[in-house]
């Protein structure tokens, strides 16, 4: 008789153990982290490089007319010109103008000249303490409308498309409701119109129980670039202060990212005072007191009434924008006089709209075959 | 009085406990399945293998969803009270100073050396605004006078045929 001992199982374990770490992937994966760096850190003298030759703008123009601080620029090209509206750029004043000529594959000014159009824009400049006390009305009524009639005197039409981004659209919509009869098709990108909308943080930040503006022009005059720029900056802190490091050292060696980055920074920094009087109106009866949309703006003896639109406009805007929310200028089609009221809008921000790949693939295309539809083609 | 029962957490009413929770929250998806308590998260994205170390990929889904729960705080932040109250008060204090540093200037540096100030630049400005105001508002008088005079009724801007007629019709549309 044999007897046979009984292997002894081993306890249950309490919870099952897990599976061997795999080291090697870590390492691997790790390894590959550290090549990357090594990349990175030998295209120093690149970034420097590149960081160096960064330009303002692009495209060759001409300064056809100059009032000292702005200037009438007028875009140079070998392109055939197919068309005989001239097309006009509106920029803010808050910024310089040139995001709208940053970079060959990014400028909405190479775009329309592409398409045939004679392509002009409006720079108004660094202004001086002496433009402290011009208002909003010396703006549109003053340099705009003196540029319009340069525009219009030096192509020989009698009237032109009139393309306004951000502030520079509402400046646009508010100009064409006065002169209609000079303005052929209106192009608003990004145009705060109507300022009831709680979701902007700007809005917050400017209501009349949080921000005194009457207290900051009377003490500053020019509102200075630092406090516009430090306040846009905090609209998201954490992309502008982190997140874009953070997306600068991963693509830290790739030139075409490098060019396109500086050419962005080079843009938001070089930021402008504004004058007190322009920001005063501005946000005294925009944001506090939302006057446009209800027909109430005053602009010097007028008060502004965007039912005098009545040529075609095309409304563009961006779907994540933080700076001007799509809200902000859709309603714009509730008080329009035209009856050829377009809108588009492209998955961009509100700087994307003017500089990212899909508005340059998608959007302005459109926006140049809507323009051609509306504009009269040469030799007419 | 009726007693909190004890697996009930609180709610996070202080910010600094809710970022710390929102942190987490995010966190918890993207971190190594090794971690008690955190890659067994419903809704976490499943490992390719099993390592309890971190690697580059999941340090960067960690980085990611840390700044995001940071934008949502800051975005939170900037909007309560507290952060209104204390930016309405730093304002005032920078315009305070603003003007106490232009009063002293003015009054003790500018008219010592006899010097111009900024303010009295814009005082000089002001008052050249004002005139030129005048008399713009009186040429726009004499312009309504003129136009009156003449039968237009109103001081109106130049503008051709084609686009009174269009004005007409948008405007007999919208009514």
């Amino acid at each position: 008789m044999t007897y046979s001992t009984p292997t002894p199982t081993p306890p249950p374990m309490p919870f099952p153990l897990p599976p061997m770490p795999d080291f090697s992937a870590m390492l691997g994966a790790w390894q590959g982290e550290m090549d990357a760096f090594q990349r990175k850190l030998a295209a120093m003298p690149k970034i420097a490089e590149i960081l160096s030759r960064t330009k303002k703008g692009c495209t060759p123009h001409d300064v056809v007319m100059s009032e000292p601080p702005v200037r009438l620029l007028r875009y140079q090209s070998d392109a055939p010109k197919k068309h005989a509206t001239p097309v006009l750029f509106v920029f803010a004043l808050v910024n310089k103008p040139y995001v709208l000529d940053l970079l060959p594959h990014k400028s909405v000014v190479r775009r329309f000249l592409e398409a045939g159009y004679d392509v002009w824009m409006i720079d108004w400049g660094t202004p001086s303490p002496g433009d402290a006390q011009k208002t909003l009305h010396d703006y549109v009524e003053g340099h705009m409308h003196q540029m319009v009639q340069r525009v219009l005197e030096e192509t020989g039409q009698d009237s032109l498309n009139l393309v306004g981004y951000c502030m520079g659209g509402t400046m646009s919509a508010m100009y064409t409701s006065l002169h209609q009869d000079l303005v052929r098709n209106l192009v608003l990108m990004a145009a705060p119109l109507d300022w009831s909308t709680e979701d902007s943080l700007l809005m917050t930040w400017t209501r009349p129980e949080n921000f005194d503006v009457d207290a900051v022009v009377d003490a500053f005059g020019l509102i200075p670039p630092q406090f516009l720029g430090t306040s846009f900056m905090l609209l998201k802190p954490v992309a502008n202060l982190f997140q874009k490091w953070t997306g600068f050292y991963e693509k830290m060696d790739d030139e075409k990212f490098l060019e396109e980055f500086f050419a962005m920074e080079v843009w938001s920094n070089d930021n402008i005072p504004i004058a007190g009087e322009v920001y005063r109106d501005f946000v005294k009866y925009g944001f506090q007191q939302n006057l446009l949309l209800k027909g109430k703006f005053p602009l010097g003896r007028k008060k502004i009434d965007l039912g005098e639109i009545t040529c075609p406009v095309m409304n563009i805007t961006a779907d994540s924008d933080h700076l001007v929310h799509p809200c902000q200028s859709t309603p714009l089609k509730e008080v329009v006089g035209s009856d050829d009221y377009s809108e588009m809008s492209v998955k961009a921000g509100h700087i994307g709209l003017s500089v990212g790949s899909r508005a340059h693939k998608e959007l302005w295309p459109k926006v140049c075959q809507w323009m051609a539809e509306r504009s009269d083609p040469i030799g007419k | 009085m009726a007693e909190q029962p004890h697996n009930q957490q609180p709610p996070a009413t202080d910010p600094v406990t809710a970022f710390w929770r929102d942190v987490w929250a995010k966190m918890a998806p993207a971190a190594p399945t090794g971690f008690p308590g955190m890659g067994s998260v419903p809704g976490a994205a499943p490992m390719p293998s099993f390592n309890p170390f971190m690697t580059p990929d999941m340090a960067k889904r960690m980085q990611s969803a840390f700044f995001d729960a940071m934008a949502q705080s800051a975005e939170q932040f900037m909007r309560s009270p507290q952060f209104l109250d204390s930016m309405k008060k730093s304002m005032d204090q920078a315009l305070q100073f603003r003007r106490q540093m232009d009063d002293f200037l003015k009054l003790n540096m500018a008219e010592s050396f006899e010097a111009a100030t900024g303010g009295a630049n814009a005082e000089l400005l002001g008052a050249i605004r004002h005139l030129e105001r005048t008399v713009t508002g009186r040429l726009d008088e004499l312009n309504d006078r003129v136009d009156n005079l003449e039968g237009k009724g109103k001081p109106a801007t130049p503008s051709s045929p084609a686009s009174n007629s269009k004005r007409s019709r948008a405007s007999s549309n919208r009514r």
